[in-house]
């Protein structure tokens, strides 16, 4: 659905983005884009919705050239950005404006949007909060039935309920003919829906695996001591114990903890990509 | 390709999202005009005056606040994004846009023009009995207005994409500088026309005297040179709005956001 090839980007001489950065994404997947503040998040999805053009390489969605803009690739692309813009309306007011350039929007799933995140259409948007604002422009991003959805934390504002609610429907609307793309610093919000882990770090993607691939190499394991321990590839200490990554080896499942994974790539990239043959 | 319905939806969007400031802006001009027409029941001469004389200053403002408005989703990362995706491709965004600051203003403009001025004068004559006549534009005077309109327009529509912070203000300072930069220039062919050829002053003022340098290529006023002059001038004139029109265009075209 999206390939980035050989992208190289930077916003002057001395600001790099990526070097050389190459990624294809495919339905049927959420993405989890992790990265540390400045390693390029929102500059990717910008790249692949055509809000900022690559120097060099390229950058293509449903095959057409992000770049270009073409509105047959806007109608099949949206782009959920941190801050959300809506107009001084009502949310009827906004989806009557709005919704009639969406080809295949469905009214239906966004009234079930609505309803399930408690929002009354009658409603300005004005006087909304933040979280009911960022509700809404969910929502319309869902009903849209877009084939790529972009998210760019999406669960910033949104109160505990929502966070669950977000994710069952973002999950609900998934299906092989699309793919939702989530960048977050919230790894704990949406651990459970992400199912292909892609770690941006110094200009260049870390990882690019599904949650299956990363069992299969990966054990994740909470140890009260890291004495007798045999074959740590990281650790670190938080008030429950000891979070253990080993390899694995013995075909043990475990759940991947996002946030231990992320730092495992940071502080040993050479290690991940040694595992993961990148 | 270009799709009509994506053209219509984005029109319908900058119509509805601009409607309410727009509507006031209008209905400011149409009490003004009341204003002007009810001064000119109580004038005492009201057949020597022209009603139509505010109309140019008035289409040239609101084709200038248009322009600008237009493109207003520009000015911030967030709703720059949204105008950026939403789903039409950058002709069918610019001329909606463009359809909306020039064809759309000065009619609507226009419209509300003799819609008043027809209202008010039939009232005036029926309150005051005065029989004052419906006063109306010549074509060639609608054609000069409707220029002159389009030549501001299409500066602040550039502008309005060239600059995403506080665009009004920096296109003004870039016309006030060309002006500035044209005066210059103009002075100095001025200079050199009259160190070409020589000027006799007398009681009367001063007259030219016939010594021009046939190498400038240089005649008096009201001789061939100035009317060319004149018609080159009203050439770029009429050029200047497609120039920045286009530039417009692939300016929208290549904004990264």
């Amino acid at each position: 659905m999206i390939e980035v090839k050989n992208m190289n980007f930077a916003y002057s001489k001395k600001r790099t983005i990526f070097e050389n950065l190459s990624l294809t994404l495919k339905g049927g997947h959420i993405y989890g884009l992790l990265g540390k503040n400045g390693a390029g998040k929102t500059t990717l999805l910008k790249n692949m919705a055509g809000l900022r053009f690559p120097q060099s390489g390229s950058c293509t969605v449903l095959g057409m050239e992000s770049k270009e803009r073409k509105a047959e690739m806007l109608e099949e692309i949206y782009f959920l950005p941190e801050e959300i813009w809506l107009p001084e309306v009502t949310v009827s007011g906004y989806l009557n404006l709005y919704a009639g350039s969406y080809p295949k929007f469905d009214y239906q799933i966004f009234d079930r949007c609505l309803s399930e995140f408690e929002i009354n259409s009658k409603e300005l948007l004005k006087h909304m909060s933040f979280g009911q604002r960022k509700k809404v422009a969910i929502s319309f991003a869902l009903a849209t039935q877009c084939k790529i959805l972009i998210f760019d934390e999406p669960t910033n504002g949104l109160d505990i309920p929502s966070k669950g609610q977000f994710r069952k429907l973002a999950a609900e609307v998934i299906n092989d003919e699309r793919c939702l793309i989530l960048s977050t610093h919230q790894v704990r919000d949406l651990e459970c829906l992400i199912d292909t882990v892609i770690i941006l770090d110094n200009s260049e993607v870390l990882l690019n695996n599904t949650t299956e691939q990363i069992c299969d190499k990966l054990v994740f394991k909470t140890l009260l001591s890291l004495e007798n321990q045999q074959g740590i590839l990281y650790s670190e200490f938080t008030p429950r114990g000891y979070i253990a990554v080993f390899e694995n080896t013995e075909a043990f499942d475990s759940r991947i903890d996002l946030e231990v994974l992320f730092n495992m790539s940071t502080q040993h990239p050479a290690l991940i990509k040694h595992l993961f043959n990148l | 390709m270009f799709s009509y319905k994506r053209f219509s939806e984005q029109f319908k969007i900058n119509l509805f999202q601009n409607a309410f400031r727009h509507g006031m802006f209008l209905l400011i001009v149409c009490l003004g005009l009341i204003i002007i027409h009810y001064r000119f029941f109580h004038s005492g001469a009201p057949s020597h005056q022209d009603l139509f004389d505010s109309a140019g200053f008035v289409l040239c403002l609101m084709s200038i606040i248009n322009s600008i408005d237009v493109f207003s989703k520009l000015r911030r990362t967030d709703s720059g994004i949204q105008y950026m995706m939403m789903p039409a491709n950058t002709l069918e965004k610019y001329s909606a846009a463009w359809l909306y600051s020039t064809l759309f203003t000065f009619l609507v403009y226009l419209v509300a023009y003799y819609i008043i001025h027809f209202l008010s004068i039939s009232v005036g004559n029926m309150i005051t009995g005065y029989g004052a006549s419906y006063q109306s534009m010549d074509l060639s005077r609608l054609w000069e207005l409707f220029t002159g309109t389009m030549f501001v327009q299409s500066i602040y529509f550039l502008g309005s994409v060239y600059y995403r912070k506080n665009p009004f203000v920096k296109t003004t300072a870039v016309v006030f500088g060309c002006i500035v930069v044209i005066s210059i220039i103009s002075s100095y062919i001025l200079k050199l026309y009259l160190e070409n050829s020589g000027i006799n002053f007398n009681s009367s003022g001063f007259t030219w005297n016939i010594t021009t340098n046939n190498n400038l290529m240089l005649d008096l006023p009201g001789s061939d040179f100035s009317t060319n002059l004149v018609e080159i001038l009203k050439v770029i004139l009429y050029l200047i709005p497609f120039g920045c029109w286009t530039a417009a265009f692939f300016k929208l075209k290549k904004l990264e956001i």
